[in-house]
């Protein structure tokens, strides 16, 4: 049937009609009534069933996602000549036989016969598409890396007469490896037996620092011979960022069937997402079943399914899969990057494990995971003794796996092996150990009561002087480990001695290492008892030796790095801090020997460094997001808890608030899952979410947020002035502030500087915070002669701390303007903002929001002192700026508009309506509607509403 | 003056040249909106009322339209909007011809993108017929759907109530689901 078209009266009787249809249930519209026309009866009828359909319709979707979807893929230039018998280079296509999302592969073969293999060549059909060339370069680049048997070879490359990039690769004769086992038929152990030749060559490539991006069955052939080659490196990228190309674009070219939920979100490549791509393979391989159809597929691409949806153990579908086998393939298909197998190496030790029925990790994560969560339903007491024994025995059993891995390798690398028997060795001691402490005499244990953390440890530590006699420097670390255990239950008193009786026997032993750790947990203890100068003391020790020994860089200088920058900004030595973490990374990158992954620590420790002194927050997410390519090394100086922490402060002080508080609330999810409710990471993730939602101008929730923080520390440190109350008092009275409760405000606050003076002295970057914030309270109280006060003495800090023109600096004399405003003391505003102006317009470097800050004071100022004089090139000054889109995302942006239509207003402008319209809109658009500036303005438009003129 | 607003109010009183400022904010639209593709976090979408309003203070800044020139400003910037769109779109068409003739499977992203695509291709072609039939329905879908404008914002520039403007759009929009469901449509 066709829609007629009609007049333009048909047009506005069917419109009538509807309209009145529309309002009555479908039973009781009675369309043969009316009399009317068929034609018109029939599109009146089509229009009220498509009323009433629920169908999607693209008229309801919004054209920005449209367009954001339609403009990834540029628009491209055609080339359409037959492939056949064209010459690329010295080589000939014969036929196309694949094309996928990016590129198109012929078979083809050497023009002048002097090569007698059939070759792929791959080209990308987008003409002069750049950043298809781009990549195809840089697969150039990365397939030189890798000779491997799985891997197909590269063989040439080039450009054509057209200027088309070209690939030519070992043309693999072969099938998908999908389709091979179903055609073959194959039995598990055979499709296990092929998934392991395929983690063999990821495993590589990892190894070389290569992630594939796209793993699925159609890039994995399996030759005739029943070799497994991996094809179509085209969107792999090197985990050394520095030849990447942008990320958005790239994560959009893997297959979303296949995809990690993060690299569908668009974050960098990274060895975990093709961890999670070789886990949805082996749930294919296991099952027989997709683990995604095509129709999920999309719906995630298109970010259709917010959560990722654990999926189901493969042993539902095939019964014959063992509970290993299940707990290794969800492992790898872990929502939580983190959570996978840190490379395909680590998956494939563990399926050996499977192989040869030892344990396996995967199972080990499990039990842990379900102690967490028995744990976390206030069971922690009993639950403790069991997690930490699980996960020293979790560290052993990693070793042991290692040992039989090398065991197997032991032809081609009997150094090795050897080494790691020795290692498996002390793991078998000390595994002996820690059962023998669970399956002794104890009478509590034999009546099957739960022994204990407490317990368990208080036999291990009185048993280590006597066990392991034949082995002195196992018997150092043993000490060292009960020691970290008990600190980890916060028995400082027990966890000193025996780290120090371990850091005595492991100089006796002349173990340099091990010497290093026993300063490291001396070090933290320190840290976790308060005592500042006996951790530095540690840490300068611990460094001294490693560097003495020619161990630095390394892993375990990293760690003593990353809290030597912290206790140095405890004592309040924030710019020695991050002098030492500089030089500390610079060394790190400087060092070829030193591969990525244990440049970890020293990134977090430069970003640590970077974020304490409040400072360059770009740069910081820069080196988390750099770290967080990195898998977390095992020994790592911080948890996975904090890298979302430190990145989600970055981005809200860069500005991103909204995915700031994206890493806030999984960093809260994770806290919550893994540590008590008494727990002072809960309480850092709570202070850290507060300020990103009072940031965000959700300042009731802020204020819950914070109020539970303080009240973690206050049970955790109740009769001290530790720094992490400090910092709470100062954000509570900034809400406070914010909420109006302003007596309430100056308590806080006041309770914070002095407290601040107290531990740091008023040189400390806190003091001079709090003083200026103090200020800004008394300022809103009306007491402005000790607001100027206070603020003046904070400016005089800051310039002495920062330096003129520090952004911290200007920040504070626009904070002096207002202050001066608020008193009166128009001249003096005028005066500091013209400075400030000045000092603005002439940095390079400046923040446009600064810009626009100063601008908008000056704009106050002159509008309290009624005079309009050059206020129009002001406003165009900023309207100027306000080009630069990442302006929009702040409040600077919104305020000035505010202020543009007041002065609008006030000066009776011509354009009043339009400037306050565009007010309204921006901060509806920027702010949302619940912020307090937006109130702020739709207060403004009502009382300026004039009845004579109105908007 | 700006120049938009020269364009709109010639001083020769003749009247606006919409297709001069039609030139003039299509570039700008353009190139806004691939500019802040660019730069916007992976996930977000454009805001066409964002880019509209923002080309509207650079193009038109402290000038003062009446209603009627703001009125045509917004008319040219759907119509720009709409063209902006089209043309990224007929570069992905153009790809996806390419591949059919080679009768390949496309991947699922390429699908999706193609539907898209041959959705929006087909509205502008109902778009064209509601036109015929109802011009001021034609220019109140284009406000929403192309620059993003509220039922508020197009009341007011169409100088009709709210509820007309409602009213209006739940008829245009029931006609052109009804011409979009058509088999072959």
């Amino acid at each position: 049937m066709s829609l007629a078209q009609l007049s333009a009266r048909q047009w506005e009787t069917a419109g009538r009609h509807f309209d009145d249809l529309i309002e009555l249930p479908p039973s009781d519209r009675r369309l043969d009534e009316l009399g009317l026309e068929p034609e018109l009866a029939k599109v009146l009828q089509a229009m009220l069933e498509a009323h009433d359909s629920e169908d999607p319709n693209i008229i309801d979707r919004t054209i920005g996602t449209l367009a954001a979807t339609s403009m990834l893929s540029g628009p491209g230039e055609s080339s359409e000549q037959p492939v056949q018998g064209r010459l690329f280079g010295p080589w000939r296509a014969l036929e196309e036989v694949g094309r996928g999302g990016m590129a198109v592969v012929l078979r083809g073969e050497r023009a002048d016969g002097s090569f007698d293999k059939e070759v792929a060549i791959k080209l990308l059909p987008i003409g002069n598409d750049l950043s298809g060339r781009k990549l195809l370069m840089q697969e150039v680049r990365i397939l030189a890396r890798l000779e491997h048997p799985g891997i197909a070879r590269l063989i040439d490359g080039g450009l054509d007469d057209h200027a088309t990039p070209y690939l030519v690769m070992e043309y693999v004769h072969g099938q998908t490896i999908d389709s091979y086992c179903r055609e073959h038929r194959l039995e598990l152990d055979q499709r296990l037996a092929l998934f392991d030749q395929v983690l063999d060559a990821v495993e590589y490539a990892h190894r070389h620092l290569v992630v594939h991006c796209d793993l699925k069955p159609s890039n994995i052939l399996v030759a005739n011979s029943g070799q497994v080659r991996l094809i179509d490196f085209g969107i792999a990228d090197l985990i050394d960022r520095s030849e990447s190309t942008p990320e958005t674009s790239r994560g959009r070219f893997c297959s979303p069937a296949y995809a990690a939920p993060e690299q569908l979100r668009g974050t960098p490549p990274s060895i975990p997402q093709d961890v999670f791509s070789l886990g949805v393979l082996l749930y294919e391989l296991l099952t027989g079943q997709r683990l995604r159809d095509n129709r999920a597929a999309t719906r995630h691409w298109f970010g259709l399914h917010d959560a990722h949806q654990a999926p189901t153990a493969p042993s539902t579908i095939n019964p014959g899969i063992d509970r290993d086998l299940d707990a290794i393939c969800l492992k790898a298909l872990a929502a939580e990057p983190d959570e996978r197998y840190a490379d395909a190496g680590a998956l494939r030790r563990d399926l050996e494990c499977h192989r040869l029925r030892l344990p396996v990790e995967a199972r080990n994560g499990g039990r842990l995971y379900h102690l967490g969560r028995f744990a976390s339903r206030q069971r922690w007491a009993i639950s403790a003794a069991m997690l930490i024994l699980a996960v020293a025995l979790g560290g052993i059993l990693a070793t042991l796996k290692q040992a039989s891995e090398a065991r197997l390798q032991a032809e081609q690398a009997r150094a090795h092996a050897e080494r790691a028997m020795v290692e498996a060795q002390r793991a078998q001691a000390t595994r002996g150990f820690l059962i023998e402490l669970f399956e002794s005499n104890d009478p509590e244990i034999a009546r099957g009561n739960m022994p204990s953390a407490r317990d368990l440890l208080d036999l291990g530590a009185r048993q280590i002087h006597q066990a392991m006699e034949d082995s002195p420097e196992l018997r150092a670390e043993m000490k060292i480990l009960l020691g970290r255990l008990y600190r980890s239950i916060g028995l400082h008193e027990s966890a000193g001695p025996l780290i120090e009786s371990g850091l005595t026997a492991a100089v006796a032993a002349n173990d340099n290492l091990q010497q290093a750790h026993a300063l490291t947990e001396l070090a933290t203890l320190a840290l976790d008892r308060d005592d500042q100068q006996a951790a530095l003391n540690a840490i300068e020790e611990g460094l001294a030796l490693l560097e003495q020994q020619g161990l630095a860089p390394g892993p375990p200088h990293a760690r003593l790095i990353y809290r030597l920058v912290n206790v140095l900004s405890n004592l309040g030595r924030q710019d020695e801090g991050l002098a030492r973490a500089e030089s500390a990374l610079d060394l790190a990158y400087r060092t070829d020997t030193l591969n990525a992954a244990d440049r970890h620590d020293y990134l977090i420790a430069k970003a640590a460094a970077l974020a304490l002194m409040m400072d360059r927050p770009e740069r910081v997410i820069e080196l988390v997001e750099e770290a967080m390519t990195i898998p977390l090394p095992r020994h790592s100086a911080i948890t996975r808890h904090d890298r979302p922490l430190m990145l989600a402060d970055a981005l809200r002080e860069s500005g991103a608030r909204d995915r700031a508080l994206e890493h806030n609330e999984a960093a809260l999810a994770m806290v919550e899952r893994d540590y008590p409710p008494l727990h002072y990471r809960r309480a850092l993730v709570l202070n850290s979410m507060g300020t990103t939602l009072r940031s965000l101008g959700r300042l009731e929730e802020a204020e819950s947020s914070f109020r539970n923080s303080l009240e973690i520390y206050q049970a955790l440190y109740p009769d001290q002035d530790h720094p992490r109350k400090i910092a709470l008092y100062n954000n509570l009275a900034t809400i406070s502030y914010q909420l109006g409760r302003l007596d309430e405000a100056r308590e806080h606050m006041k309770t914070a500087r002095s407290q601040v003076e107290a531990t740091f002295g008023t040189a400390d970057r806190r003091y001079s915070l709090a003083t200026a914030n103090l200020g800004a309270v008394e300022n809103a109280l009306g007491n402005h002669d000790q607001a100027v006060d206070l603020v003046r003495e904070a400016l005089a800090l800051r310039l002495a701390q920062y330096g003129e023109g520090h952004p911290v600096v200007l920040q504070t004399k626009d904070l002096l303007t207002g202050v001066y405003m608020m008193a009166g003391r128009l001249d003096e505003a005028r005066g500091l903002n013209a400075e400030l102006l000045d000092s603005v317009r002439r940095s390079e470097n400046i923040d446009g929001r600064q810009h626009l800050r100063a601008l908008n004071r000056q704009l106050q100022i002159q509008r309290r002192m009624n005079d309009p004089s050059g206020i129009e090139d002001l406003i165009n000054e900023g309207l100027a700026l306000g080009e630069a889109p990442e302006l929009h995302s702040g409040e600077a942006w919104s305020l000035f508009l505010l202020t543009r239509a007041r002065i609008f207003d006030q000066f009776d402008m011509p354009l009043r309506c339009e400037a306050l319209a565009l007010a309204l809109d921006t901060h509806h658009q920027q702010l949302g509607y619940e912020h307090p500036m937006t109130r702020n303005v739709e207060t403004f438009a009502q009382t300026s509403h004039r009845p004579d003129d109105p908007c | 003056m700006g120049d938009i607003t020269r364009l709109l109010h010639p001083d020769d009183g003749t009247g606006p040249d919409l297709d001069a400022v039609f030139e003039r904010l299509y570039p700008e639209l353009r190139q806004r909106a691939r500019g802040s593709l660019s730069r916007l976090p992976h996930g977000a979408t454009l805001t066409p009322t964002t880019l509209v309003a923002e080309a509207y203070m650079r193009l038109i800044g402290n000038d003062s339209l009446s209603l009627n020139d703001r009125r045509h400003f917004y008319a040219c910037a759907a119509r720009a909007m709409r063209h902006v769109i089209f043309d990224a779109l007929r570069g992905a068409e153009t790809d996806k011809r390419r591949a059919q003739n080679q009768a390949i499977t496309l991947s699922p992203e390429h699908q999706a993108l193609a539907r898209t695509t041959e959705e929006l291709f087909d509205l502008d072609q109902a778009l064209e017929e509601l036109e015929a039939m109802a011009p001021q329905q034609r220019e109140l879908v284009d406000l929403k759907f192309f620059v993003g404008l509220s039922m508020r914002e197009i009341a007011e520039l169409l100088e009709m109530s709210e509820r007309t403007a409602w009213r209006d759009w739940e008829r245009a929009r029931a006609w052109l689901k009804a011409r979009l469901n058509q088999p072959g449509a």
